[in-house]
């Protein structure tokens, strides 16, 4: 028997251990001794395992792990080494599992040990790592996968150990049980090359790290693909792809790994290059251009594989020759030519057909709307004389393939027109194409087509027997009357008209080609249009061409509005309905300037519903605000959808007596639906103004937003509305008065001291308003004494006192709700950021008023691009009123920060001011975050950007803004945003009362 | 002795220089002694005419209120000439007509500026008076332009002038003026483009009898430019319709609509030759806004008015 060292015999160690009652110290020191006989190394390792096992198990348990030690020291050669990996990972196993899984684990170990001692040895080694990351129930499918590396045969060992390395790395990635397609992969390898499955087991690809689970999942899959037939390429993609798609936008790396699977489905060897084809096609464009780019492949795929590698492979050349935007039309295009003929697909596919080069040259002579857009509205404007609204026909319907999206239309407040203009050879014929069609639906709305009488023609021509003829003969003669008002006006586009109608008539369908009814609605068209060559006309409806001509003659020259537009349809249909045919009416094809009309605008004038009883109830006076719940607002809404009452919000009859929902403009805006919904169930409390109208609102203003990755402007993005923040009768203002009655008086003391408008006297001036008798008499004396005088001898009073012009804007995020704990000892309980900035404007206005200078104060908050909310709170023009302390008392946080549009807003109320010195105080409690502020919700990076752009457009207006954030890691993305002397992180947030004034008073002494 | 041709076509070519080098010459006139001599053109567009006679008969101060280019000017030329006429004042007799003293405000103006000032002359010290005081001696209808660009304190001193006392008292030389029978007291701002800064004190604005001026019709608009700039009546009514359309603008993309004058000018420009499209980009585009996208919607407009 061995002895055990000397300070084995120590009972110090053993002391502090909480013992399990049935194991006593002497029996411990008795199990050692047993242990030692195998190795001192052993015993080592027991006594340094001892401490953690003990508190897990009952003393049969503890016999059982000292067993099963010697049973795994007795059952292998390398039995010390094995011993002693056990000793040190079994802690980790108990302290996860139960004593249950340990034996388990031990004979799988053993069993291991069997075919390799060096893999059952790792085994154990490396089960602790395997346990962090994993879950125990998968420790067994672990160590089978190990066996059944093993048991394929002779050399497999280092496979093994490979896998059980490698698969507890990944581990850190991805959870055991979506390792399945990797482990096939392995297997699949180890079956024709245990050294390439060793390499591919170990391997760890450089990026892996960087990509989401789902992404090496994906990559894992398409290894599996090839592991079977092309190992070595598995192992190639596996160590490439995650660096190959790391340069893609993240929505896209999966759907691009999944275009390169399709396209290499006949060559799974060609896998890699297609993957790093595609990749380095798409790492070229922005983010949402590879967005755009894979799902318009989507399409093309479903048709033909080869098609789609010709698309993916030229899509980088098609990116210099066109805008993103045009692509979707560009495929479409290619999509109808691949259907009919895919070799033909193939070459448009390729950029390799003549199709396609003229496609692609009408597209780079394309404009886009968004381009033109504020030109074209105030085009319609002057004209109209109305503040028509211009929207993309996106707008109307986001389906990209509705034929609604490639005609103008309007309702007569909006004008839709396609997002772009493209067909011609020139730009500028694409730009008479818009503009020409803004004539006409500016002119729509100047010479009457939508009066009142509009919706009831639509809604009668509706019930006509064939409806689609009698609105085509409708629209043919009103649009017509429109053109020659148009042309009598405005005498300038007459020829204009001339050309895109000359144009236009190339496109017609030829007479003969027709069906009696079409023929005779083309023939009413281009005689309307003063376009019909007569001896186009087919001889079999010649007679009644004479119909026509004879209803029409000096119709226009009499036509005064679209009733008369009526009547006249009244007989033309009446006539035509009765032509014998033989298939049923097939609309006539709208003139391109002309425009389509969506029904849908225009919705079926039935009798108006009045909202359910309960919501306006008899308890309710009219102009007051009623509070309903979110589920009589849903049925309200609801019902807007359904049914055709749109217009209690927005028909002008009833305005007397409308009712109006605050906070759900854009109802009718399909594209929004679902960021309305949202939005709207996000606002607690929606009232029920009884009188119609937005009232206490402003806007909407549109506001430019800066996308850092194209390094543009999205123009027009964010839509902002200003609102009056409603008074409420609180005295909380007067509370806080109270409260800071020090501070307050303190700092309106500093302010004095800035003050005030005085009128300087300058003194010895040529010119001035009276004479400066000192240098008058010295002059007297000069010249007595014979020297030349000096002229200087008046006086003149000059203002010296600079004009400042403070904006504050508050943020009135969800965010500023937070409670803050009142840790420094201040007076008082804990406050809200919201309420700390509150008491912060109010003491700051005291101090204003004090200096009398120009201040205003606004909140911002909003949800989504669309819906920017910018709260008055006090405008300059404001005075420091009753009402205005009541609108104070009702600053409540609401939803997101979008700081660029409210800055943008800012400069605007900022430019109008003539002052010397115009301050932005922008005064938040976090980064700017808000719905859609940048493609990633994970990234802040947009929006700082966004918000740094606009920051700097301030600074160039000549506006010097500052940012004051409560957020005490303010610094990591105000350093980013602006320059450091350009903002501050306050620290103890209840001392932003005490600070505010004095960044104020700073700002202003620069 | 007869005289060749050529001769006396020079000569006639040099009376006709002659003749356009005294209209040219330029005059130099006391400001006091300035009088509307010939009937100016103005296009009565409502009851201005009426409301001012009743004003000038009754001594009440006249505010002209309107964007600019609206005829204000014009209108107090024309009203200076009409109550000269009414008054049986002969213009030809030369300082018996009613003079006229414009004053152009700016935010530099002081009261010195308006009342007078000591000024050096040798060795001694001359008071001097300024346009507004030499117009109450002279009884004078004085128009003080753009008022609300003067600086606040220079214009209180109006106040006595403008109710019943109708004096003015000159504090550096300790007299009080007061006003000659025929002293009319007129002033005009343009509400449009003036910041809140700029507004009217409420207590000088009370002391006025308000006249408001928008745009002429298109119909009194072709009369005016047609008569102002001498071309057609189709042109006229065409560059009417140009004016009309832009200002459809006002309050959005510009501050101002476009006035009459410019529409003139561009009319007078037509009229010397320069295209229809040509002279209102020039005259108008250019002018109202320097965005070239409002430039271009301008333009845009114009090309579908002018072939």
């Amino acid at each position: 028997m061995r002895t055990l060292p000397d300070d084995y015999r120590e009972d110090k160690p053993y002391q502090e251990i909480h013992w399990s009652r049935h194991l006593s110290h002497h029996e411990i020191l008795t199990i050692a001794e047993t242990l030692g006989d195998f190795s001192p190394v052993i015993v080592s390792v027991f006594r340094e395992v001892l401490r953690s096992v003990l508190p897990f198990l009952t003393r049969k348990e503890f016999d059982q792990w000292v067993l099963l030690g010697k049973t795994v020291y007795n059952g292998t050669p390398a039995g010390v080494e094995l011993c002693t990996n056990y000793l040190q990972s079994s802690p980790k196993l108990i302290s996860t599992g139960s004593f249950y899984h340990l034996k388990g684990w031990v004979e799988q170990g053993l069993e291991l040990a069997k075919r390799s001692s060096l893999t059952a040895l790792l085994y154990f080694q490396i089960t602790p790592t395997f346990l962090e990351r994993g879950e125990i129930f998968h420790l067994r499918p672990w160590g089978d996968t190990a066996l059944q590396i093993l048991s394929m045969g002779d050399k497999k060992g280092e496979a093994a150990v490979s896998f059980l390395k490698g698969s507890a790395d990944l581990l850190q990635f991805v959870p055991f049980r979506q390792l399945k397609d990797w482990i096939a992969a392995g297997i699949d390898m180890v079956k024709q090359s245990p050294g390439l499955a060793s390499l591919y087991f170990a391997l760890k690809p450089k990026g892996l790290d960087l990509l989401y689970a789902t992404e090496i999942l994906r990559i894992f899959q398409l290894c599996f693909l090839i592991s079977k037939t092309h190992p070595e390429k598995a192992l190639e993609l596996y160590e490439n792809s995650p660096q190959t798609i790391l340069d893609l936008s993240p929505t896209v790396r999966g759907m691009a790994m999944d275009a390169a699977k399709k396209i290499s489905s006949d060559k799974p060897e060609g896998m890699v290059r297609t993957l790093e084809g595609i990749a380095a096609n798409l790492a070229l464009l922005t983010y949402p251009d590879q967005e755009s780019v894979l799902e318009n492949e989507i399409p093309i795929g479903e048709i033909s594989i080869k098609a789609s590698k010709a698309y993916l492979n030229h899509v980088g050349i098609l990116f210099e020759t066109i805008p993103e935007t045009f692509l979707p039309h560009w495929v479409d295009k290619g999509l109808s030519i691949l259907k009919r003929d895919e070799q033909r697909g193939i070459n448009y596919f390729s950029l390799n057909s003549k199709t396609c080069r003229k496609e692609l040259s009408q597209l780079k002579e394309a404009i886009l709307l968004e381009d033109h857009q504020h030109l074209l509205t105030l085009y319609a404007h002057a004209l109209s004389g109305e503040e028509l609204r211009l929207k993309s026909t996106k707008e109307l319907d986001p389906d990209e393939s509705s034929p609604l999206r490639d005609y103008p239309s309007c309702d007569g407040h909006t004008i839709f027109l396609p997002p772009f203009a493209a067909g011609e050879e020139e730009r500028e014929e694409n730009f008479r194409n818009y503009k020409i069609a803004v004539a006409h639906q500016a002119g729509c709305v100047e010479f009457g087509s939508f009066e009142s009488g509009f919706p009831i023609i639509l809604s009668i021509l509706h019930s006509f027997p064939i409806r689609a003829l009698a609105k085509d003969i409708f629209f043919i003669l009103e649009d017509g009357r429109i053109d020659r008002k148009l042309t009598q006006e405005y005498r300038g586009l007459k020829q204009e008209m001339d050309l895109v109608l000359s144009r236009a008539m190339k496109r017609r369908p030829p007479l003969c080609e027709l069906p009696i009814q079409e023929a005779l609605v083309e023939v009413l068209l281009r005689f309307t249009l003063d376009c019909l060559d007569e001896g186009e006309v087919p001889p079999d409806i010649t007679e009644h061409l004479f119909f026509i001509k004879e209803n029409l003659k000096g119709f226009y020259e009499e036509a005064r509005g679209i009733w008369d537009c009526y009547n006249k349809t009244l007989i033309l249909y009446d006539y035509l309905s009765r032509l014998p045919t033989s298939s049923s009416y097939l609309p006539s094809i709208p003139l391109y300037y002309r425009g389509r009309l969506d029904p849908e605008l225009f919705p079926d004038p039935g009798p108006w519903q009045c909202p359910p009883d309960e919501i306006l109830g008899d308890r309710h006076k009219e102009g007051q605000a009623v509070s309903i719940s979110m589920e009589d607002l849903e049925r309200i809404l609801d019902r807007l959808k359904d049914s055709k009452d749109l217009e209690f919000i927005q028909g002008e009859e009833l305005s007397s007596q409308g009712l109006s929902i605050t906070d759900t403009e854009g109802v009718t805006t399909k594209s929004s639906e679902d960021d309305r919904c949202e939005y709207e169930q996000r606002n607690q409390t929606f009232f029920l103004p009884a009188t119609h109208g937005k009232t206490g609102q402003e806007g909407p203003f549109y506001y430019d937003e800066w996308d850092y990755r194209t390094r543009t402007y999205r123009r027009k993005w964010c839509c902002l509305r200003e609102r009056v923040i409603e008074p409420l009768e609180s005295g909380l203002v007067d509370e806080i008065y109270k409260d800071h009655m020090d501070l307050i008086q303190k700092v309106k003391r500093q302010f004095q001291r800035i003050r005030p408008e005085v009128l300087e006297i300058v003194r010895s001036v040529e010119w001035g308003d009276e004479i400066d008798f000192p240098a008058m008499i010295r002059s007297v004396v000069e010249k007595k004494a014979g020297s030349i005088p000096s002229e200087k001898v008046f006086t003149r009073r000059e203002k010296k006192t600079r004009r400042i012009s403070t904006l504050f804007l508050m943020d009135m995020s969800a965010s500023t709700d937070e409670l803050i704990p009142n840790e420094q000892g201040k007076k008082g309980k804990d406050k809200k950021v919201i309420d700390i900035e509150i008491e912060s404007l109010v003491v700051m206005m005291e101090a204003l008023e004090a200096l009398a200078d120009e201040y205003a104060i606004f909140g911002f908050s909003g949800y989504g691009r669309e819906h920017v909310d910018f709260y008055r709170i006090k405008d300059f023009s404001d005075n420091y009123s009753e009402s205005l302390k009541r609108r104070i008392s009702n600053i409540r946080p609401k939803q997101g920060t979008r700081m660029g549009p409210v800055i943008r807003h800012a400069i605007e109320k900022l430019r109008s001011m003539e002052s010397d010195q115009r301050l932005l105080l922008l005064l938040s409690d976090g980064f700017p975050q808000d719905h859609g502020y940048g493609e990633d919700r994970r990234s802040n990076e947009y929006a700082l950007h966004d918000t740094m752009m606009a920051l700097l457009e301030a600074k160039k207006e000549g506006i010097q803004p500052f940012c004051i954030t409560m957020d005490q890691g303010g610094h990591d993305y105000l350093r980013k945003m602006c320059d450091p002397r350009s903002y501050l992180v306050i620290q103890d947030i209840y001392s932003l009362p005490e600070k505010l004034p004095n960044i104020v008073e700073s700002l202003m002494s620069w | 002795m007869s005289v060749p041709d050529e001769q006396q076509d020079s000569r006639s070519v040099h009376s006709e220089a002659k003749k356009i080098k005294s209209a040219m010459k330029s005059r130099e006139l006391k400001v006091e002694e300035y009088h509307i001599t010939e009937e100016p053109f103005y296009l009565p567009l409502k009851d201005e005419v009426d409301l001012f006679q009743a004003a000038f008969r009754s001594k009440i101060p006249v505010l002209l209120k309107g964007p600019t280019g609206t005829g204000k000017t014009r209108f107090v030329e024309y009203m200076t000439y009409i109550m000269s006429r009414e008054m049986g004042l002969s213009d030809k007799e030369e300082g018996k007509s009613l003079p006229l003293i414009t004053v152009a405000c700016h935010e530099d103006l002081t009261s010195t500026d308006l009342v007078g000032k000591f000024l050096l002359k040798g060795d001694e010290t001359v008071w001097v008076d300024g346009p507004l005081t030499k117009a109450v001696k002279a009884g004078a209808i004085c128009y003080l332009d753009e008022i609300v660009e003067a600086r606040k304190d220079t214009t209180v001193i109006i106040h006595p002038l403008t109710d019943h006392r109708r004096i003015l008292p000159i504090d550096k030389t300790g007299n009080i003026v007061e006003a000659h029978e025929n002293f009319l007291l007129v002033i005009s701002y343009n509400p449009g483009y003036q910041s809140t800064m700029k507004d009217l004190k409420q207590s000088t604005r009370q002391r006025f009898v308000a006249i408001d001026f928008q745009y002429p019709s298109r119909q009194q608009e072709t009369q005016i430019i047609q008569h102002e700039s001498s071309v057609g009546e189709e042109i006229a009514y065409e560059l009417s319709k140009v004016g009309e359309k832009v200002r459809n603008l006002k309050g959005h993309t510009l501050t101002e609509g476009a006035s009459t004058r410019l529409l003139i000018y561009a009319g007078r420009l037509i009229k010397e030759g320069i295209p229809a499209r040509r002279a209102c980009e020039i005259a108008i585009s250019a002018s109202l806004s320097d965005e070239s996208e409002v430039q271009r919607a301008i333009s845009e407009v114009i090309y579908a008015i002018f072939p």
